[in-house]
């Protein structure tokens, strides 16, 4: 089957204040793959990956160029409510950050106040599931969700994404703060994901994105410097600069 | 600031074993070749001795190869000249195996009624070498054209081939008697055509390892 464009950028400048994070960003991202948003710090992946469900309004004296398709929508003129796209562009952060309540409640909250009034345990259950974590929690749902393991919280944050049923989630380096286990258990998670949702996440471990997604774009300074399947991207870059990152021979 | 010296130098040491191993296949042919022509047996049991060698040298190789794939995770251009190394090691270690052949029918090489296919061998055994030679001066300087242009020098081992083969037929016809000894030189033939096609093997990979395309060169 011929994926198609879950979402797409053309021409999209970023700025903050004076400094121009983004520069003329074009790039496609394709349902129910995930891409990979790789370059050295700095270089505008995690600023794009903040365009993308316009999370950037939320800091001051910002400003976005260009134009940002979900779902052939351009997310970012005025008739569009910035709420609703987060809520079908969700995000999961590097850092676990659940809320200090239940671990029922955290998949719960986001669901109620996004007006669900279907059968809430059959919800949460469903996307404990989804993320693999229902066997080790469906005995712990009413424990503060702070007492879980990294690893733990991490996919309760990742289910408590999906429960609002998004279309697309957005990883900013979900695993940078997990042990080499917790990070596997994530990586499948990601790609059992993949067949519902389109995920596009940002990584600085070269590794991970060559095991998890299906394209790569690397950034440096703000621009696009090579994008296409991974496969390609890891074995013969078009580009000296991808490769010379890629190796580790800078950044 | 060059990073990941490590490596680098991971790298560097792969890339010279490469170049004694290929230096060791060469001489073990030059050798193999003088041992035959002056009928010295001392040489002969040199390029036994140095098979031995080029076996260690392709084991050690490999093991730093693998080692490098499991501690340094290379990507791209890196991990292609690893897979290239490891696959060139294998096809000098062939090689080597084959100037011991030479050396194994040194014998039958000065029957008397073989004797006049000698300079023969002696031709195809340096056409080989020069191959050999040129094929790993193409794999150090990272030179895909130059490899091209060295397998190309396969048809030349392979008409050598024919024509010898055919030669050797007619001889073994006309003396019955000297079956045994026209057959190991049949075989002979046959191991350095064989050679031609290892440094061809060889070529295919240098190109490989620099623009990520498989390629066959040289196929009839």
């Amino acid at each position: 089957m011929e994926a198609t464009l879950a979402m797409q950028t053309k021409n999209l400048d970023f700025y903050y204040g004076t400094f121009q994070a983004l520069h003329d960003v074009s790039l496609n991202f394709m349902r129910s793959h995930v891409t990979a948003l790789i370059g050295p710090s700095g270089c505008g992946k995690s600023t794009l990956l903040r365009c993308l469900n316009r999370m950037n309004d939320l800091i001051p004296e910002t400003r976005a160029d260009g134009e940002v398709y979900f779902n052939d929508q351009n997310i970012y003129t005025e008739d569009v409510d910035p709420v609703e796209v987060r809520r079908r562009v969700g995000m999961v952060f590097q850092k676990p950050n659940p809320f200090p309540k239940s671990v029922y409640e955290n998949i719960a909250w986001g669901a109620r106040i996004n007006g669900f009034r279907g059968d809430m345990d059959e919800l949460v259950e469903t996307s404990l599931k989804k993320c693999a974590l229902w066997d080790e929690v469906k005995d712990k749902l009413k424990q503060n969700a702070l007492e879980l393991s990294g690893g733990q919280q991490q996919r309760l944050c990742i289910a408590r994404a999906i429960a609002v049923e998004p279309d697309v989630i957005l990883m900013d380096e979900p695993t940078s703060a997990l042990d080499p286990i917790s990070t596997a258990k994530i990586e499948d998670l990601i790609t059992e994901l993949k067949q519902r949702y389109t995920i596009i996440i940002v990584t600085h471990n070269m590794q991970q994105a060559g095991r998890v997604s299906d394209q790569t774009a690397f950034f440096l300074n703000g621009w696009i410097i090579e994008a296409g399947d991974t496969k390609d991207i890891f074995f013969n870059p078009r580009e000296e600069r991808t490769e010379a990152y890629i190796s580790g021979r800078f950044g | 600031m060059e990073t990941r010296q490590h490596f680098s130098n991971e790298l560097h040491i792969m890339y010279q074993d490469v170049l004694q191993m290929g230096t060791l296949v060469e001489e073990a042919l030059r050798k193999a070749l003088t041992a035959v022509t002056n009928q010295d047996y001392d040489l002969a049991e040199q390029v036994k001795q140095n098979d031995h060698q080029i076996d260690t040298l392709q084991f050690a190789l490999d093991k730093r190869c693998t080692e490098i794939i499991a501690t340094e995770q290379p990507v791209a251009t890196d991990l292609r000249e690893i897979l290239v190394a490891m696959k060139i090691s294998s096809d000098l270690e062939r090689i080597g195996d084959h100037a011991r052949h030479v050396v194994r029918v040194m014998d039958q090489l000065t029957d008397s009624v073989f004797r006049e296919t000698l300079p023969r061998f002696a031709e195809m055994t340096e056409k080989g070498i020069s191959m050999v030679h040129d094929s790993i001066t193409s794999y150090v300087n990272h030179d895909p054209d130059q490899a091209r242009e060295v397998a190309r020098r396969d048809d030349d081992i392979d008409d050598m081939h024919r024509a010898l083969y055919k030669e050797l037929l007619a001889m073994i016809a006309a003396n019955p008697d000297r079956v045994e000894t026209g057959t190991a030189l049949v075989f002979l033939n046959r191991f350095l055509e064989r050679l031609g096609d290892h440094v061809t093997n060889m070529c295919e990979w240098i190109v490989y390892a620099k623009t990520g395309e498989h390629v066959e060169l040289n196929k009839a």
